[in-house]
């Protein structure tokens, strides 16, 4: 099977094929590698993307131009390729600078496989990091060399500053590499069986911790959540239980786990006497938990996640899964897109920790105030403009769609609040759209209820309701005391029949003759259920039946009476 | 005739000396309903017709047994005999009627047969009518020949003389004067439904369909089922959606109607999402139950509804659309014929007072303007409208709470209330008692038991 077709785990974790490769393994790229039989490494499926995305072009262009016909047909199956154009902002030096550990290279990879202008940049840049930091994860590494190479041959921009080194894969750096890791697991493991002959708790635990560190450090997720969750049992401080949690979450929010991210978030959150970085450690669950919401698309409790970070990551010291500049991002975002004009005012631009954030991403700060100021141009002008960069952001690029449509919708409802008429012609240049798309948005809001307006469809003019209260509380009214008449009336004539036996009974205690036509035989188990009646009840109880079915087909009545 | 039977001049003479209900209960009843049949239904040759010496409105009880018999023995239609029915039913005396309840159900049921021999139902109607009138003791009671006459209207399709009575709500019945049971309250008010179904008043269809509905049931009656699906129906044509049945409704009734109103909830469920599609699909899916239940009519009708219900919805949105633009967003097609179909709805629906609009064809293909509704509410007409709600509500309050003192001050309801007091849970025998709590301790000691096995 073509491994492009089960697209969303590629997306979640960029080396999901990684995962599955044991580190031991030689072959570089396994049955499993997701690019392995991909002619066109930067076209990955995005089957959790909206289709919509505007300005980002569908099919492949720039360097990639070099098709044939197994990649046509490929491309076919896979119309929806998510691919963005050259970013307008990303200074990928500057971005990725600000990022440690995996999702360092997590964040390349995606930007790689999503952004054909960069890709070589991404890749080189992948490829030396892991060099330096004498990574143990060695079938990664051979796998980003094997998107170079094919980067290089199909003519990716810059791929004529690739210098060789980098093409080639350093088999004996790499093999002494594998052998660490291989020696390292063998050692560990056998440390931790020794001190669990012992049984010592702490020992036991520091083992673990140690084993998963190493298999984190290898690539191995699933391992590595395995071994820090084992230490749950050893954990004999609040000390241990953050650092099992935090440890739980790195590997979580990587793996793409994000409801075990929000368990271990409360399980941290609710231990007691934290140790002494409290504000930091506080500070990071609330990055995670908000980064888990996010993924939720719980854009309201992101933002107030995010919002309520505070001072304490300015300095990237999150690096490993998220920066300060992406703090701004998330929660300026989900704040426009879930927040009461209030609410923004007091949580966002009143709030002096995320100010901080925010002068890291000016352009935030200007679309949250513009936004507040109702200068709504400006606004969309900067979420366009920064949208292909979100798109390749690895956490936002899915959610980028539901923001912007939210926030839009949220600017067109402050839009038509103060006005009594409003020129459908204006307002769509002031949105920067036509008039029939922007009637139609204008249609739907007003449907949900969050415009009480109405179109003068002929002349293009939206017209604030008039509601008269008065009218509609005579409507109302009115509507109430009918329901209330109906209802005693008919609550009188229901106490009369039963005060009178007019209930609808058996057919059975009625008249026995036959002829009779109702109900019964609807109600098994109660005719049953009265019990002690033989066989000829059971007679009786056919003929009824069958006199219900001529009841049924022509309402004919005979009345066994006199 | 037997020699001791008495003769026609005796039984005239007898007839005409019991002139008041006491007097004819006691003596008359037992008199006549040992006369052989043969009296009432010969003609005597010669003589005068002794229903002609009777005066229907003096000897009301007497001349009711020689109608019923007459009618019965009757064939077909006959002008004169019709005539005595009419004479009979304006002017007979309610009281002695009342007196002979069966027999006067007899006569109507034989009337309703007289008038479908000749093929004529709607000969029947009118006197059945005016019978009713007379023989209720308040215009609210249900009499036995209520659910008689809503079918004989139903089978002539005539509904004039049936209308006012239908309009006046039942509130009263009582089975001892008026000889009814359950079923001709559910028969009644299923017939009654479908009578206002079929005058498109579709809010009291509802509310009729809706009594038979929840009526109190021990076990579901078939006309309560049926009912029910017309209810269903009835319901998505009026309001568009179904209200939820009152909560008294038995449990018995709900269980089956579950059960036996699957394609009436699903297309229900499907008519309140209003997708043109899918509330099609299912129709198309559901066609066979429907037309088997004869309600593939009112579905379809639930069709045309829908529409209108749209365009209403799209007079909270747009203040002026062209007439192609609401036959798109409804779902009509694109081409000329929806577009007239659509023009066609929307003028029925001005006229109706549904939507309050104008059409202009200025522009190609015209263009509507919805207004508001003009009704400002600061008219005498609102005022009256509210005055007399109002004083409905308050007579039906205080009949309630009347009705309440009456029944909290009932011996019957105090010997209730202080039993289940008395005895709450406990049963009523000795041993009754030991077996139980014998069988709770054993109960106990499992689950304790159990529990200890889970635990580790």
């Amino acid at each position: 099977m073509d491994p492009r077709l089960s697209p969303d785990r590629t997306l979640r974790s960029p080396d999901s094929g990684m995962m599955d490769t044991s580190s031991d393994n030689q072959g570089f790229a396994g049955s499993s590698n997701p690019m392995d039989s991909d002619v066109y490494p930067e076209q990955l499926p995005t089957a959790g993307t909206p289709s919509s995305l505007s300005n980002v072009t569908l099919t492949a262009d720039g360097g990639s131009t070099a098709p044939d016909n197994n990649g046509n047909s490929k491309r076919k199956r896979f119309v929806k390729v998510v691919e963005v154009d050259a970013p307008n902002n990303l200074d990928l030096d500057a971005y990725i600078a600000n990022y440690k550990g995996h999702t360092k290279i997590n964040r390349l990879e995606f930007i790689a496989d999503r952004c054909p202008s960069l890709q070589i940049d991404a890749l080189k840049a992948a490829i030396t990091e892991l060099k330096t930091n004498q990574t143990l994860n060695i079938p990664r590494y051979a796998n980003l060399v094997k998107k170079l190479n094919e980067a290089v041959k199909y003519g990716a921009p810059g791929s004529a500053h690739v210098s060789s080194d980098l093409l080639n894969v350093d088999k004996a750096w790499a093999d002494s590499q594998l052998q660490k890791a291989k020696q390292q697991t063998e050692m560990l493991e056998s440390e931790l069986k020794n001190y669990k002959r012992n049984s010592i708790k702490e020992s036991i635990r520091m083992g673990n911790v140690e084993l998963g560190n190493h298999y984190y450090a290898c690539g191995d997720l699933t391992n590595a959540h395995k071994g820090y969750s084992r230490t749950r049992d050893y954990c004999t401080t609040p000390k241990h239980i953050i650092e099992l949690c935090m440890n739980v979450i790195k590997v979580s929010i990587e793996l793409g786990n994000f409801p075990h991210v929000l368990t271990y978030v409360v399980k941290a959150d609710s231990t007691p006497e934290v140790p002494q970085d409290k504000d930091m450690t506080k500070a990071k669950l609330k990055a995670a938990s908000g980064l888990a919401n996010l993924d939720l698309s719980k854009y309201s409790a992101a933002a107030r996640d995010f919002l309520s970070i505070g001072e304490e990551l300015v300095g990237h010291q999150y690096g490993e899964v998220i920066s300060a500049n992406d703090i701004a991002v998330y929660g300026g975002l989900c704040a426009l897109a879930s927040f009461s004009r209030t609410e923004l005012k007091r949580l966002v631009i009143d709030n002096v920790g995320f100010r901080q954030y925010l002068e890291l991403e000016p352009h935030i700060r200007d679309l949250i105030q513009s936004f507040y100021n109702s200068n709504y141009t400006v606004c969309l002008d900067i979420m366009d403009k920064w949208r292909n960069d979100y798109l390749l952001d690895i956490h936002l690029h899915s959610h980028i769609e539901a923001l912007y449509t939210n926030i839009r919708k949220k600017a067109l409802v402050q839009f038509t609040s103060p006005f009594l008429t409003v020129d459908l012609t204006k307002m769509a240049k002031s949105f920067s759209t036509s008039v029939p798309e922007l009637e139609k948005e204008l249609v739907s809001l007003i449907i949900s209820g969050q415009i009480e307006a109405r179109i003068d469809s002929q002349q293009k003019i939206l017209w604030a309701k008039q509601t008269n209260k008065r009218s509609a509380i005579f409507e109302r009214s009115t509507a109430m005391g009918q329901d209330y008449e109906r209802e005693a009336k008919g609550l009188v004539l229901r106490i009369q029949m039963m005060n009178h036996g007019l209930v609808v009974k058996g057919p059975m205690e009625k008249s026995p003759g036959g002829g009779n036509l109702d109900g019964g035989d609807y109600d098994h188990h109660q005719r049953h259920g009265r019990g002690g009646r033989g066989g000829r009840d059971t007679q009786m109880f056919a003929d009824t039946r069958t006199g219900v079915s001529n009841f049924l087909s022509n309402f004919t009545r005979d009345r066994a009476r006199g | 005739m037997a020699p001791n039977e008495p003769t026609l001049d005796e039984i005239i003479a007898k007839i005409q000396s019991c002139l008041d209900t006491a007097t004819i209960t006691k003596t008359l009843l037992p008199f006549l309903n040992n006369l052989h049949e043969s009296v009432f239904s010969a003609r005597p040759h010669g003589q005068t017709d002794p229903i002609d010496i009777l005066s229907p409105a003096a000897h009301s009880f007497a001349y009711l047994y020689f109608l019923v018999y007459r009618c019965k023995a009757s064939h077909g239609f006959h002008p004169a005999l019709l005539e005595k029915v009419w004479a009979f039913v304006t002017t007979c005396d309610g009281d002695q009627i009342r007196a002979a309840s069966d027999k006067a159900l007899s006569f109507a049921e034989a009337l309703v047969k007289m008038a479908m021999e000749s093929h004529q139902p709607v000969i029947a109607i009118r006197p059945l009518a005016v019978f009713i009138q007379r023989i209720q003791l308040s215009p609210g009671q249900l009499t036995m020949i209520h659910p008689l006459l809503a079918k004989t209207c139903l089978l002539a399709q005539s509904f004039k003389d049936i209308a006012p009575i239908l309009d006046c709500d039942i509130s009263d019945v009582n089975p001892t004067s008026t000889h009814i049971d359950y079923r001709d309250f559910l028969l009644y008010h299923y017939y009654g439904g479908m009578i206002y179904a079929y005058l498109k008043q579709f809010e009291r269809a509802v509310e009729f369909f809706k009594l038979a509905v929840s009526a109190p049931a021990d076990v579901a009656s078939a006309i309560q089922i049926e009912s029910y699906k017309k209810y269903v129906l009835t319901s998505l044509l009026h309001y568009g959606k179904v209200p939820t049945l009152p909560k008294y409704t038995a449990t018995a009734v709900n269980r089956c109607l579950k059960l036996h109103c699957v394609p009436y909830s699903e297309f229900a469920v499907a008519y309140e999402k209003k997708s043109n599609s899918a509330i099609r699909t299912e129709l198309e899916k559901h066609k066979q139950a429907l037309v088997r239940d004869r309600n593939y009519g009112l579905a379809k009708q639930c069709m045309e509804a829908l529409h209108r219900r749209n365009i209403q919805d799209l007079t909270r949105t747009y203040l002026t659309l062209s007439i192609e633009d609401i036959t798109s967003i409804i779902g009509l097609g694109s081409d000329q014929d929806g577009a007239r179909r659509v023009e066609g709805i929307i003028v029925r629906m001005i006229e109706s007072g549904d939507i309050f609009a104008t059409i202009s064809h200025e522009h190609a293909g015209g263009m509507v303007s919805f207004l508001d509704d003009p009704n400002q509410h600061n008219n005498t007409a609102t005022m009256d409208k509210i005055n007399a709600q109002m004083q409905k509500a308050t007579a039906i309050t205080s009949s309630l709470i009347a009705m309440d003192q009456a029944i909290s001050s009932m011996p019957a309801y105090f010997n209730k209330g202080s039993h289940t007091i008395d005895h709450p849970a406990y049963p009523m025998d000795e041993s009754d008692y030991g077996m139980q709590l014998g069988y709770d301790a054993y109960a106990d000691e499992g689950s304790i038991l159990s529990s200890a096995l889970y635990a580790d």
